[in-house]
């Protein structure tokens, strides 16, 4: 799993995560996102689109980043999930718990 | 002609980084069993979280094996992981409540959630030598080759 972290325009956080996020790489997906939201970054918009696979651990790691997100006035966004990770956010029931969007302009705006 | 019944197993420490090379026999076998890439994917992530249970509550960090079997008969397809960590048993985990608001939602119980919403049977019994068999069943339905 590799991720790359870039500040935007309006001051949200891209995080762009590649490859497979399981019980092994989850943590350094825990700790990138902790690190941010403890600098007080809450505005993270995650780009799922070359995210092959997502296991429980991986989706727990985002439902407390979307915990801490919200309690600083921002949230955790799914850019573009493929489609074996959006099958996985639907087997566990996650699609009202991650905001979810396709559109680039419209993930990283609107906070 | 495909036989009545075929299977193949896998042995691996049960540690976090050899997840991925379980994930990979069980796409291969499952795949060359004649599973349809969408329950090949689905399954796979069915013992993915199973193995994952082995490695973090199983053993806890201390060395250990992990066995998976898969073995097709007929239309059932059995997946079998052995362990001989201390007694677990992930079928007695609830599973979390998915239509509970972000703030109450519980962290734990995902895993089992998953492989109850794939698997059609997941058992659990000890093993003769004291260890954990999760013993899981998906029936093949519309007769996939």
């Amino acid at each position: 799993m590799k991720i790359s972290t870039s500040v935007t325009e309006n001051g949200a956080v891209l995080l762009e995560v590649e490859g497979e996020v399981d019980a092994h790489t989850a943590y350094l997906l825990g700790k990138t996102l902790t690190d941010l939201l403890a600098q007080g970054q809450g505005r993270l918009v995650l780009d799922a689109s070359r995210m092959e696979y997502i296991s429980s651990t991986g989706l727990r790691v985002l439902l407390d980043a979307q915990r801490e997100a919200r309690q600083l006035g921002g949230e955790v966004r799914l850019l573009g999930p493929s489609a074996p990770v959006r099958r996985v956010i639907e087997l566990a029931g996650f699609e009202k718990l991650l905001h979810i969007s396709d559109n680039r302009q419209e993930a990283m705006e609107n906070w | 002609m495909r036989p009545e019944a075929s299977s193949a197993s896998f042995r691996v420490l049960a540690k976090s980084e050899n997840l991925a090379a379980i994930r990979r026999f069980v796409a291969e076998t499952t795949a060359a069993l004649g599973i349809d890439p969408a329950t090949v994917a689905d399954i796979v992530l069915a013992v993915d979280e199973a193995a994952s249970n082995v490695v973090v509550h199983g053993y806890q960090g201390q060395p250990g094996i992990i066995e998976i079997e898969v073995k097709r008969e007929r239309d059932t397809l059995l997946i079998c992981l052995r362990d001989e960590a201390s007694l677990f048993d992930p079928t007695r985990v609830p599973a979390p409540d998915t239509t509970m608001p972000l703030e109450q939602r519980a962290s734990g119980g995902l895993g089992i959630h998953l492989i109850r919403q794939i698997m059609d049977e997941a058992t659990h019994r000890t093993t003769s030598q004291g260890g954990n068999e999760l013993i899981l069943v998906k029936r093949l339905e519309g007769g996939e080759q």
